[in-house]
């Protein structure tokens, strides 16, 4: 049996490549990670009214998500009770009740089975419906517009798992008083292991500089896109990291003309009754918007694509994107960001194809022995992490290019896979914090 | 709309209404039927016409498969659309919801200047996707031509099929369906030019890694 705590060197910074290979490693992800995690399931305005229902996943599990008739979202697996068929096919829609295709046997809004053809004369007196629910998503809390779900009903609250995390996450989806709405969505499947993409807006923005240097280029041209060249050579920064692996990274500080959002928002922010608005909501200096990734794989990026991903076994994933847009937003403000989102990070995106490439290429190339072994390096750690530096909560290191974000998201991720329960996982994170002694933390 | 007038932010352009994608002259075709209908879609369109607009489009793909990106644009009129709407599985009752409506959900949604920047971006060779650039072959067929609404304006739909393999084992290929309307313009480099495309891609999840090319 594969073991992780050989593939996993925290300490000096480097991967075996059979963590993104590894058929075993990947079925311990399944039942250590995405059993555990707290995943995005659906936003308000993806499901607006009672009976609204969409299709999407934990993990591998494939989940439906509905808004019920008092307003709450409930969430089962798209698994008949009865063989095992999917129950709904569809990605979306609006429904009373879901009725398998393959006998019929019918659930309602909430999961709960209530019809069973042949029910009064082919089984027997003793068969209950009320025993055969669809398998009910235990936990779902609601976030600031989302919905998360997960597995694990010892998890700790969603707040809990976010930590110093949600002061980052709220610079993003916390700003307007009307809140945001989704308006566009993309799925596309990449030949490589989910962990590729989650690392990148947890820890990596220096590679964009290389990897996108021909969209870079282009589009600060005749494009409503941020002008990434105004970043200068040697661009300043702050990259955070949370206990459970969350991170992320943001050019520039408080004041700094160094766009990470298109110019359409930052025209619309910039007006004096919506700037007030954001102060009041987030006070005066959080302006961390970049690339940001709540673990396992909620993505936020500062021009508005909002996603999750799905592993699809070692070697696959899938993307499921949104476009987010300030709900109260003049419509052109709105239109501009969908068509800035469109245009860079979709499947026809100018930014997504070329990292496309570079994941594809890195799963190839593992298959091979000796590159397995070789593995991967994290050792971009020159600048020092600091704890609840200003106005910053948790971890977080002044400058936009480092590895710290990954090394705790691995961190993190070696002590799911090596962790029986949320309690022991809690254990080991509080004492592998990294940069803080673990006397400090308990004092 | 001329490239000069349009405006250096990508304000959208927006595809003539009282012109819709599909078929706009079927309104106008009689419904008591004097003749079949194949005699009836054939009368429509001059056959050196249906002729041309055939070599037209054979021309505009065997450019792109020659990698010559720049002169792919000249196919294309300064104020032109090249829209790709996203659709998903819908209940049978919603299905009219399946296709993304324009201004929602596009993997493309590209004036000229967009189109160009596409192009530009492939032309810094360092657009690492397609560098070295994939080998791709389009295959158009099933080109159907019936008369637009305007007077020398024709809606052309396609079917496609488009390979491609990059580097030494990576290959995909995609399918669908195109809608262009094209105008005759005799100052353009090929007499003609596409006012609007709409791609209809026949995945509802993209299995391919990314749409870096055109289609």
């Amino acid at each position: 049996m594969a073991d992780i705590t050989d593939l996993v060197d925290i300490e000096n910074g480097r991967l075996k490549g059979a963590v993104f290979t590894d058929e075993e490693i990947y079925e311990q992800e399944l039942e250590k990670v995405w059993k555990r995690a707290w995943v995005m399931l659906a936003h308000d305005s993806m499901i607006p009214k009672k009976g609204d229902f969409l299709q999407t996943y934990i993990g591998e599990d494939p989940v439906m998500v509905v808004r019920q008739k008092d307003g709450s979202v409930k969430g089962f697996l798209n698994q008949c009770r009865h063989r095992g068929m999917r129950i709904c096919r569809v990605d979306k829609g609006t429904a009373k009740a879901f009725t398998c295709t393959f006998h019929g046997w019918s659930y309602d809004l909430g999961g709960d089975l209530i019809q069973v053809p042949r029910q009064d004369t082919a089984y027997p007196e003793t068969f209950e419906r009320g025993d055969y629910s669809a398998v009910k998503v235990p936990r779902i809390e609601y976030y600031k517009g989302f919905w998360f779900g997960t597995w694990d009903e010892d998890a700790p609250s969603f707040v809990d798992y976010l930590g110093s995390a949600a002061y980052y996450l709220d610079g993003y989806i916390d700003r307007w008083d009307g809140g945001m709405e989704q308006v566009a969505f993309h799925r596309w499947v990449l030949p490589n292991n989910w962990k590729f993409m989650a690392e990148q807006p947890t820890s990596d923005m220096q590679h964009s500089e290389i990897t996108h240097v021909s969209a870079a280029t282009v589009l600060n041209k005749g494009s409503d896109a941020a002008d990434r060249t105004k970043r200068g050579t040697n661009p300043v920064g702050r990259q955070f990291f949370s206990d459970y692996g969350h991170g992320g990274a943001w050019y520039g500080e408080k004041g700094a003309e160094v766009p990470n959002t298109g110019q359409a928002i930052q025209a619309y922010e910039s007006q004096p009754e919506i700037a007030e608005m954001i102060a009041r909501r987030l006070g005066d200096d959080r302006e961390v918007r970049g690339h940001l990734n709540i673990w396992p794989t909620f993505m936020v990026l500062g021009n508005y694509t909002i996603r999750v991903t799905h592993p699809r076994g070692p070697h696959e994933m899938e993307v499921w994107a949104w476009t987010f847009v300030p709900k109260d937003a003049p419509e052109d403000v709105k239109d501009s960001i969908r068509r800035d989102v469109l245009r860079t990070f979709t499947p026809g995106g100018m930014f997504e194809a070329d990292d496309a490439l570079n994941w594809e290429e890195m799963q190839h190339v593992l298959k091979g022995k000796v590159a397995r072994d070789t593995g991967y390096l994290y050792q971009m750690v020159g600048a020092p992490i600091q704890w609840d530096e200003g106005c910053y909560p948790g971890g977080s290191s002044q400058h936009v290019f480092s590895d710290n974000a990954a090394i705790n998201m691995y961190a993190n991720y070696l002590d799911m896979m090596t962790s029986d329960s949320w309690e022991e996982l809690m254990e080991k994170r509080a004492q592998h914090r990294m940069g803080l002694e673990p006397a400090s933390v308990e004092a | 709309m001329t490239l000069t007038a349009m405006p250096q932010t990508d304000e959208p352009t927006t595809p003539d209404t009282a012109h819709p994608f599909g078929d706009p002259a079927a309104a106008a075709r009689p419904t008591t039927a004097t003749t079949d209908k194949l005699t009836a879609l054939l009368a429509e369109v001059d056959p050196a016409v249906e002729r041309a607009l055939t070599r037209f489009l054979y021309e505009e793909v065997q450019v792109l498969d020659d990698w010559k990106w720049g002169e792919w644009l000249d196919f294309f009129a300064e104020d032109c659309m090249y829209w790709a709407p996203t659709q998903e599985d819908r209940l049978s009752r919603e299905r009219s919801k399946r296709i993304a409506d324009f201004r929602t959900s596009a993997y493309f949604e590209e004036n000229k200047v967009q189109l160009k920047q596409r192009v530009d971006r492939l032309l810094t060779n360092m657009a690492w996707g397609e560098e070295p650039p994939s080998r791709q072959r389009h295959i158009i067929t099933n080109i159907r031509i019936t008369k637009g609404v305007a007077e020398d304006e024709y809606v052309v739909k396609s079917n496609f099929y488009d390979y491609r393999s990059n580097g030494q084992r990576s290959q995909d290929s995609i399918t669908g369906e195109r809608i262009d309307r094209i105008v005759r313009d005799p100052s353009s480099v090929w007499g003609y030019v596409i006012k609007e495309r709409r791609i209809l891609f026949d995945m509802s999840m993209i299995l391919n890694k990314n749409l870096s090319l055109f289609y």
